[in-house]
């Protein structure tokens, strides 16, 4: 009995913990106000372009109230809440400035002490910061308790989160694998070995090899130590287009698939990553492997897609760090944030622009890809085993959220689909007896 | 509890960590002469094998392998030997491979002389290609054919001399200072991770590979046995020379050496191997004095010896003897013996692994130390040499090589002066060199700390 009663106890604080605390009230206070002043307005398109925490949180803290509030805001069908924020620097906001331009309301959140509450000062400025329109102050109790428990929730639902679904083992080295909803409506993976490419198709938790395309490689080649790759898909006509590169090859191959035959299309001088829009125009983006060597090159090629083609003429170059991965995050069909791996194991953000932003304060390993929906795998940066690293990207800014540790190496992570759910496809290789046994595992998300 | 340690250390993984491609690792080789590919002393063993890819190498492990062929088969009832030149290769310049290259390379070697080449040169009837395939037939069933092909002297070559095989390439080259090698891009082995090579001819403190004797303390190297030892050798081409001066010049020319870090040759070969012990009584410096004193003696030497010149005319005049040293690049030397029969003493030396056989050693030192006193006595040897190899009967390979090295030295063929065993000081800052089965250290994945 007094077991029992102990447990109702402990089960009515961790309620309690979660409902209706300091957090939650402040950052409902802070969004019934601005709706408050806004709903008289319609169309109107206002952002927090100045965030500064003096208060005693943290700077995990900051970054969980600063979420919890534009969540909120976000909320408001009538409104239009912009998200400008790039990052956090020394607890404050880095916004993203160049894009006020198209905004009505300015709002300037700051976080204070007041004896044992935080409290939360808010300005609402009109266009060009020209003048204030409307000012708030709000305070709150938030318990060290509840401090804590934002902490934890990073790690603490590691059941839930990230799993293993599936792991094959495979005889050859593979250079790179992608899942792409294609024709039939049905989805596909693609496998991508040095001297061919498999074609999948999933059938429940199956996959059911379609075809083998050969691949032959063209001068000029650089013959490699170790192979490396990269595979690209997009679907286009109902048709699945793939390009293949690698850093044995100075270009990628382009080829079609359309449910029965696959045809060649060409090649590219670069290995796409990615394919989105900038002023409604198409474009694939990506890079080149430094011949023969372990990495890209410092460069980001954007190459022009007009109805569908691609215009070879139409490239043009950003620079960046030489690296070993890359991650294009996409908001819709945009470029939302530009990522790196670089050469000394540093995670790197980028604006759109491309201007380096955030850079990691601990190393990583050399591989990392995203899964599609807001999560990004990172190798580990060990000389023993590997620890896959997931981080969930939340308003562009990553947090991680799971650590799993690796019986051998990490050689790719790449975005994939297994039985209708998004995640990683991570190729794992182990060496046994001077023997190397190379085994592909999907991880992702254990959401019911 | 040490075989599961063993184990687990075996089962744990590669390395999340990629290879950084960086740094330059200094060698003191002897400058070479040109980049026509030669063999004749040890330090051109290791430079010519940075710049061009042998056709075929033994791996760690002594197993046949090849960066150039995917596929290389002997079939012994056909008796051809099949090649498939690797898809895509290219020379440093980007020219692409071919297997008239593979032609090429092959009619150069067996025109070389040197015993490889000639024992190979025996063995082939013809050769032809077709595609990506080369064939050699051979005259007769061969059954070590492919061990044959693994010379160190049968490399990749293109018809254009500015276009290279192997890991590195010349990039720069100060005559008498140095040589700058950098990646060939094309390396059909894959690119080194190394960002250069810097070859300098001078006595550089402590490069971070050098050649040196063996048991030298260094702090910070490692030190790997060779396993090659380079034999010096008096010689007497024409034939037509007094047994006083050459013995006089012998003993001469071995108190030199042995001042001069090399070490006391009592057998053709190596003391270690050798059935018979050569006892030559050295003369009196008053006598050799007495003999060499007007002799006008014009003493030919191989250009690989060139570092012992200074050194070679002052102990010359220290002694007040006047002898004239010519010194003859090391590729043309036997051309030039043959067509300049004057030459009456010849300083030469040979490299020598270890592993080889005995009977190969001998071979080769009849062939390219007999030039015109080759004669059917000679011959006979050759083919008793190549018969006892076949029967696999050691007792009686023994017993040939004491005759044939008693009747060389009684003939007066040649005379052993010196020798010398080298070792390989590595500096530890690099990791990953590994010796090939010829002492020649291999570059291909060797990076910084």
């Amino acid at each position: 009995m007094k077991k029992l009663t102990l447990i109702t106890v402990f089960f009515l604080l961790i309620l309690k913990s979660l409902t209706g605390q300091g957090f939650e009230i402040l950052t409902g206070k802070i969004n019934n106000s601005i709706n408050s002043y806004f709903k008289n307005k319609t169309e109107i398109k206002y952002s927090i372009v100045k965030f500064q925490n003096n208060s005693i949180l943290t700077d995990i803290e900051g970054q969980k109230f600063y979420q919890l509030l534009v969540s909120k805001l976000e909320l408001n069908k009538n409104l239009n809440f912009i998200d400008l924020l790039l990052d956090f620097n020394k607890k404050n906001g880095v916004f993203n400035l160049n894009r006020v331009n198209g905004i009505d309301y300015s709002v300037y959140i700051n976080l204070t002490n007041n004896k044992n509450k935080i409290g939360s000062g808010i300005v609402v400025y009109s266009r060009d910061l020209e003048k204030i329109v409307f000012v708030k102050y709000f305070e709150t109790l938030i318990k060290k308790g509840e401090r804590d428990l934002l902490k934890i929730k990073n790690y603490g639902f590691k059941d839930s989160a990230f799993v293993k679904f599936f792991e094959i083992n495979l005889n050859n080295q593979l250079l790179d694998v992608c899942s792409i909803n294609g024709p039939e409506d049905s989805i596909y993976s693609i496998f991508y070995y040095f001297d061919k490419v498999e074609i999948y198709k999933h059938e429940g938790k199956t996959l059911k090899k379609k075809i083998t395309e050969k691949l032959l490689w063209e001068r000029p080649f650089f013959p490699v130590i170790k192979k490396e790759g990269k595979l690209f898909s997009l679907i286009k006509d109902k048709e699945i287009y793939f390009f293949v590169g690698g850093n044995f090859s100075s270009y990628s191959r382009v080829f079609s698939y359309d449910g029965k035959t696959v045809n060649k299309k060409g090649k590219i001088n670069f290995i796409p990553f990615s394919k989105f829009t900038i002023n409604n125009i198409d474009y694939l983006a990506g890079s080149k492997y430094a011949s023969g060597k372990n990495f890209f090159l410092g460069k980001i090629f954007f190459m022009a897609l007009k109805n569908g083609k691609i215009i070879s003429s139409e490239i043009f170059i950003k620079k960046v760090p030489e690296f070993f991965s890359a991650i294009f995050g996409k908001n819709e069909n945009n470029l939302n944030t530009f990522s790196i791996i670089d050469k000394n194991y540093l995670f790197k953000r980028f604006t759109q622009d491309f201007n380096e932003k955030v850079v990691s304060k601990i190393k990583y390993g050399f591989a990392a890809g995203n899964s599609g929906d807001n999560y990004i795998g990172l190798s580990g940066y060990t000389m023993n085993n590997d620890i896959l690293n997931i981080m969930n990207v939340d308003h562009g800014i990553e947090n991680e959220s799971f650590k799993q540790d690796i019986n051998g190496s990490i050689s790719f992570i790449s975005k994939g689909i297994w039985n209708e759910k998004k995640g990683l496809w991570i190729l794992i290789e182990r060496n046994k007896f001077e023997n190397n046994s190379f085994h592909l595992q999907f991880w992702g998300r254990n959401k019911k | 509890m040490k075989k599961l340690l063993i184990l687990l250390i075996t089962l744990t993984f590669l390395g999340a960590i990629k290879e950084k491609y960086e740094g330059t690792l200094n060698i003191r080789l002897n400058e070479p002469v040109n980049f026509s590919h030669s063999t004749s002393n040890y330090s051109d063993t290791i430079f010519y094998s940075l710049i061009y890819e042998n056709f075929f190498y033994l791996n760690k492990k002594a197993d046949i392998s090849s960066n150039i062929f995917s596929q290389y088969i002997y079939e012994k009832e056909k008796r051809v030997v099949t090649l498939k030149l690797k898809p895509n290769l290219s020379f440093s310049t980007g020219a692409p491979v071919t297997t008239k290259n593979i032609k090429y390379s092959l009619r150069f070697f067996l025109n070389r002389d040197i015993s490889a080449a000639k024992k190979l040169s025996r063995v082939i009837r013809s050769f032809r290609y077709e595609g990506d395939f080369f064939y050699i037939d051979l005259n007769y069933n061969v059954p070590d054919i492919l061990n044959i092909l693994t010379a160190p002297e049968l490399v990749l070559l293109s018809l254009n001399e500015q276009a290279f095989s192997g890991q590195f390439f010349p990039s720069q080259w100060e005559r008498n200072k140095f040589m700058i090698l950098v990646p060939n891009l094309f390396y059909p082995g894959g690119r080194s991770y190394l960002n250069q090579i810097k070859i300098v001819f001078y006595d550089y403190y402590y490069p971070d590979l050098y050649l040196g004797d063996p048991g030298s303390v260094n702090k910070g190297y490692s030190e790997k046995n060779s396993g090659i030892y380079q034999n010096i050798y008096l010689s007497f081409p024409s034939g037509k020379t007094g047994t006083n001066t050459k013995i006089a010049l012998y003993s001469l020319l071995k108190n030199f050496l042995l001042k001069f870090n090399f070490v006391r040759l009592n057998s053709l070969t190596s003391a270690e191997e050798s059935p018979v012990s050569v006892g030559i009584k050295k003369f009196s410096f008053r006598k050799i004095r007495t003999i060499l004193r007007y002799s006008q003696i014009k003493l030919y030497i191989s250009s690989s010896l060139k570092r012992i010149e200074k050194d070679l005319l002052e102990y010359l005049k220290s002694y007040n003897i006047n002898i004239s040293l010519v010194f003859i690049e090391n590729s043309k030397l036997k051309e030039f013996i043959k067509s300049n029969r004057s030459v009456k003493f010849l300083v030469s030396e040979k490299l020598f692994n270890k592993k080889d056989h005995i009977e190969d050693k001998i071979r080769s030192i009849i062939s390219e130390l007999s030039f015109t006193r080759f004669n059917e006595k000679y011959l006979k040897f050759l083919k008793e040499l190549e018969e006892i190899k076949n029967i696999n009967n050691e007792e009686l390979l023994i017993e040939s090589v004491s005759n044939i090295v008693t009747t060389l030295i009684n003939d007066e063929f040649v005379l052993p002066l010196a020798h010398k065993k080298f070792s390989l000081y590595i500096n530890n800052n690099f990791k990953d060199i590994f010796m090939d089965y010829y002492g020649r250290p291999l570059m291909q994945m060797v990076k910084t700390k």
